[in-house]
């Protein structure tokens, strides 16, 4: 899922992305990185969640994983 | 009670305050988050706040278990708003009841240095004179 500066500049509230089984956080940001070069500055800022958590860049995603990158965040 | 808000109506600090009010509490602490009119030199005209909803509830929801836990809090409820904000709105309200003043206090101050750091809502600033700006990218 995207939000914040990558909703706005892809003009996209989601992508789907395939990927071969066993691959993590890390590759799916190579390819996300790949297919949107215009965002790529964006992503080594941004943390990872799957679902509701965050995890790192070694996590191993699964077929039904719903990702969101979350650009550095601002509330308060 | 816990209690997380996120919505696009306005906030109410009576309304906050109410619904940690207990016959049991000695301290109710409240915190404030307002929308600044400048920012780094830069006169602000209004901030649009965004959340990645289901998360920031989730994780708002894990740091009040976690001054539950760590502080004698009876009650506490934070409420933080999404969409456009005008300048003096308040953008967040943290009210935290407890028996002593002591752990109202910390307390709340870990909850807003908490959110922070962990909830992903997103802050773009609009300005009187130049393009609006996401925050922190």
């Amino acid at each position: 899922m995207l939000f914040a500066i990558f909703r706005e500049s892809l003009d996209k509230n989601e992508v789907e992305f395939e990927l071969p089984d066993g691959s993590t956080v890390d590759d799916l940001q190579s390819a996300f990185g790949e297919r949107f070069e215009n965002v790529r500055k964006y992503i080594s800022l941004s943390r990872v969640a799957v679902g509701n958590e965050f995890v790192g860049g070694d996590h191993v995603l699964r077929p039904e994983n719903v990702v969101s990158f979350i650009p550095p965040v601002q509330g308060g | 009670m816990n209690s997380v808000i996120l919505t696009t109506d306005p906030l109410d600090v009576n309304s906050t305050v109410a619904m940690v009010s207990s016959p049991f509490a000695g301290a109710i602490d409240v915190f404030i988050g307002t929308v600044r009119n400048s920012d780094e030199g830069r006169e602000v005209s209004a901030l649009y706040y965004e959340a990645h909803a289901e998360m920031a509830k989730s994780q708002l929801s894990k740091i009040l278990q976690e001054t539950k836990r760590e502080f004698d809090v009876i009650h506490q409820v934070v409420a933080h708003r999404l969409g456009l904000l005008k300048v003096g709105e308040p953008s967040t309200i943290i009210a935290v009841a407890s028996a002593h003043r002591a752990e109202a206090f910390s307390a709340c101050r870990q909850i807003i240095e908490r959110l922070k750091v962990d909830v992903p809502i997103w802050k773009k600033e609009h300005f009187k004179d130049a393009d609006p700006e996401w925050l922190g990218v």
